[in-house]
């Protein structure tokens, strides 16, 4: 892929997340969410990759034209899920309400016994679940991530001076994917954001919002390599405080009932879309 | 112990074999060439089904968190010597 949304450099300086994490967890949620407003009125102005492509998502996901309210919430909602991010790797889930929804599908696919796959995106979060997961749940849960995602992730904790409740299986060594079905051996979660496209991965092109999308063929190739049960997850914002984590069943044509839940989700929640980049394109 | 190229042979036979290898004989896998990324283009995925097929054909467990992971999927040779080690062992 063009590499286009990991191209793009990271903005604001370590101080300045540094700062921010420190007014996160001294002056409370509220105060930096009013906080956010020009931060987010900042990115709208100064970083015209992400303000063209939420322009090109929104067209396709709205039934409407979208206005630049669309394009600022859009931002407004991405940062508030960093800064909760925040919150949640310090311990901090409690002050969240969190709704799981269709939680069943989940519990009889954990109940075979062999692990379970979780197929994720970045549509939402999936921070909150493998939070909750962990914390509340007891359940062992692993979540594969792109290296640079997962340097993200540990310069956060480093700042805030946490370690997860989770473990992150990092792409790209020659043993990521035995490592996953090491844990699937065990029981355990492992989830996977199985929205983008990775250097060279195979790749099927699938209708998504009316127009055809690259989409990896290796979740799906995983989950027939190793046998175990797999079920969707969206983890969405649903303003406030309120985050709400919808479990389903996986088709048979997995591919495809994948694509298709993403859509449907992605219509009815688009300021959860976090791949700013151009998604038809990539 | 140093792996026979016979020994060599047969785990080529056996990833042209376990990941249908479409255009690639045994015989052209270079003994040195890098399996994983570049060379055979090979990714974890790939790497967990030869795994896979390892354990089945040779009985021994190549594992996820033997720090030496890098040398011993290296090459074809290097895996070779690798499972030839766990037979013995």
């Amino acid at each position: 892929m063009s590499g286009q949304w990991r191209g793009q450099r990271e903005r604001g300086s370590r101080k300045a997340i540094r700062l921010m994490i420190w007014l996160a967890l001294h002056c409370g949620r509220t105060a930096c969410r009013v906080l956010l407003v020009p931060i987010s009125t900042y990115f709208f102005l100064a970083a015209p990759l992400a303000r063209r492509s939420s322009r090109a998502f929104m067209n396709r996901a709205l039934d409407r034209r979208p206005a630049w309210r669309d394009t600022f919430m859009h931002l407004f909602v991405f940062a508030t899920t960093l800064l909760d991010r925040v919150y949640l790797v310090n311990g901090r889930h409690r002050d969240f309400i969190v709704d799981l929804n269709n939680e069943q599908v989940f519990l009889n696919a954990l109940a075979e016994g062999r692990g379970c796959l979780l197929l994720g995106s970045h549509l939402g979060s999936f921070e909150m679940l493998g939070i909750i997961g962990s914390v509340e749940k007891k359940l062992a849960i692993n979540v594969v991530m792109h290296v640079e995602d997962s340097a993200r992730l540990r310069d956060l904790l480093l700042l805030s001076g946490n370690a997860l409740p989770y473990k992150v299986i990092t792409l790209g060594h020659p043993g990521s994917m035995l490592r996953v079905k090491e844990c699937l051996e065990r029981g355990e979660v492992v989830g996977i954001l199985a929205d983008r496209v990775y250097r060279s991965e195979p790749t099927l092109c699938v209708p998504f919002l009316g127009r055809p999308a690259r989409f990896s063929l290796s979740p799906m190739r995983l989950a027939r390599i190793t046998g175990a049960p797999v079920v969707m997850v969206f983890g969405l914002f649903r303003g406030g405080r309120r985050y709400e984590i919808v479990f389903e069943p996986l088709g048979t044509h997995a591919l495809q009932c994948y694509v298709e839940r993403l859509e449907h989700h992605a219509r009815h929640s688009p300021y959860n879309w976090f791949n700013f980049y151009d998604y038809w394109g990539a | 112990m140093n792996p026979t190229p016979d020994s060599e042979q047969e785990l080529a036979r056996l990833i042209v074999e376990a990941l249908r290898l479409e255009g690639v004989a045994p015989e052209q896998i270079e003994p040195e060439a890098q399996l994983f990324g570049a060379g055979l283009g090979l990714d974890s995925l790939d790497m967990l089904e030869l795994s896979m097929a390892v354990e089945q054909r040779y009985g021994v467990k190549l594992r996820s968190d033997d720090p030496n992971n890098e040398k011993i999927f290296a090459s074809l040779r290097s895996l070779s010597r690798h499972i030839q080690l766990l037979r013995v062992g």
